[in-house]
């Protein structure tokens, strides 16, 4: 029995099935009802009382940095729709939360002060990242329920004179939690966050642009010290049933043969490299990136 | 492709009914909840039919949706109960689920429950959605090397699962002809 065999039902017999086909009663009478609603997000309050511009909801403490705190709400002192303090400007319509990150060395506090000023319920942490990824924001988990009709989409801007700038897009009346993370320099030495857990997208072939994929180990060793980096040896071994055990090894693990699979930043002098010997299939996969 | 959104969405559903379908039922213990699920993972897309991508990726961006969507659905809630009551009819008559699942009550069921929803979810997207690494990237909305680092992880604690309660993983996981 494998993982598949697990599966309830299968993808082929629901083919079979009156109410897996697409062109069953059960399937069109729902896409009929879906399509009779009006496709501009219903459900989701409006709110097109006028907005005061330039209502200043507050000027919480967020240190001497803090010297612009904008807030813009509704008349009878909802939550802003706008707000801004030295640390991140935030932008909340109907169904999205614009956040443009202009201090990401700002305490978290200051964050969470501005998502609880327009109106969200958010926990926002620092983590230790990569320089490149310093500013960024990570995020966002949402814990609570989403109404129906509506989902949660993260669309970071590629460019802009903030820090980081994007957009997040969940439904205004949303009330439950919001878990964020801003990065924030490591400290020397100091281990990153799991890079996987922020979802960031980490060129795993080059080290600073260096190739390492596919190379020796002793090839990559020499170019690292070059450069003054560390190396956190794992070492890939595979099990006859194609998994992988990948172990924190000591360098006196590793011959000088075996093959660079992944490069991971682990930390500001340190490089996690996946090594295995050739023969490993899955170091020939990785290889390859597939 | 603002342009005939009704045509579009028709296509869509057609071509990704089967497949949503069938990502909700294996992960709904009650098929009324899977029904749900369908439903607010198409409502989410008619609503957003802008925003779906065209060809293949519309299929992983209605996965997506629909993980979304499945994280935050409770269990016995209705929120389509309407729309759906034609195909909840059809799938409590239906042959193809009228055996308990697999999942319940094997030991191997037992430790790919005991994984994290993330673990889990990577191996069941390859086991049962047959998706490959590039797709589950797409769905998971991630790049290509973090969502293969997390799948050879996931694999290995799956490895680690089965190996502590005794069980014999030879090609357990080697699933699809993938090694990652």
């Amino acid at each position: 029995m494998n993982i598949a065999d697990l599966a309830r039902v299968r993808n082929e017999d629901l083919t079979r099935d009156p109410a897996g086909q697409a062109t069953g009663s059960g399937a069109r009478a729902l896409m009929d009802s879906i399509m009779s609603e009006e496709r501009a997000p219903a459900g989701l309050p409006r709110r097109r009382l006028p907005i005061r511009r330039g209502l200043t909801l507050g000027t919480a403490a967020v240190g001497l940095a803090a010297a612009l705190v904008i807030g813009v709400g509704l008349p009878w002192g909802g939550p802003a729709t706008e707000y801004a303090n030295a640390a991140v400007s935030l932008k909340r319509t109907d169904t999205y939360l614009t956040i443009s990150v202009t201090d990401p060395d700002a305490d978290a506090a200051a964050f969470a002060e501005a998502f609880e000023a327009v109106g969200l319920d958010a926990t926002v942490e620092k983590i230790p990242v990569p320089p490149q990824m310093v500013g960024k924001m990570f995020g966002p988990d949402l814990t609570g329920d989403l109404p129906p009709g509506t989902g949660v989409t993260y669309e970071p801007e590629g460019t802009c004179g903030s820090a980081w700038c994007g957009k997040v897009t969940f439904p205004a009346d949303y009330t439950g939690k919001v878990s964020l993370s801003i990065g924030r320099p490591a400290a020397p030495g100091e281990p990153y966050a799991s890079l996987s857990t922020v979802n960031e997208t980490v060129d795993t072939a080059t080290v600073d642009g260096h190739p390492v994929r596919g190379r020796t180990v002793a090839e990559v060793r020499a170019e690292l010290a070059r450069r003054g980096l560390r190396i956190r040896y794992l070492l890939m071994e595979n099990n006859a049933d194609g998994s992988g055990v990948s172990t924190p090894v000591g360098p006196d693990r590793i011959k000088d043969d075996y093959v660079v699979a992944i490069a991971m930043p682990y930390s500001s002098d340190t490089v996690e490299l996946h090594v295995g010997p050739d023969s490993n299939p899955l170091i020939r996969k990785l290889r390859h990136g597939d | 492709m603002g342009r005939d959104p009704e045509r579009r969405f028709v296509e869509i559903y057609e071509s990704a009914y089967g497949s949503i379908l069938g990502y909700a039922l294996r992960r709904c213990p009650d098929p009324d909840d899977a029904a749900d699920v369908v439903a607010e993972t198409f409502m989410v897309a008619w609503r957003r039919i802008d925003e779906v991508p065209q060809g293949e990726e519309a299929r992983l961006w209605l996965f997506g949706v629909a993980r979304r969507v499945l994280a935050n659905h409770r269990r016995g809630e209705r929120r389509h109960e309407q729309r759906t009551a034609v195909l909840r009819e059809q799938l409590a008559a239906s042959p193809v689920l009228g055996e308990p699942s697999v999942e319940d009550y094997s030991q191997v069921g037992k430790v790919l429950r005991s994984l994290s929803d993330s673990d889990r979810e990577l191996l069941t997207l390859i086991a049962w959605e047959n998706l490959d690494t590039r797709e589950i990237a797409r769905v998971l909305g991630v790049s290509r090397n973090a969502a293969a680092v997390r799948l050879y992880r996931a694999r290995r604690r799956f490895a680690r699962g089965l190996a502590k309660a005794g069980i014999d993983h030879s090609g357990l996981i080697a699933v699809e002809g993938s090694l990652l």
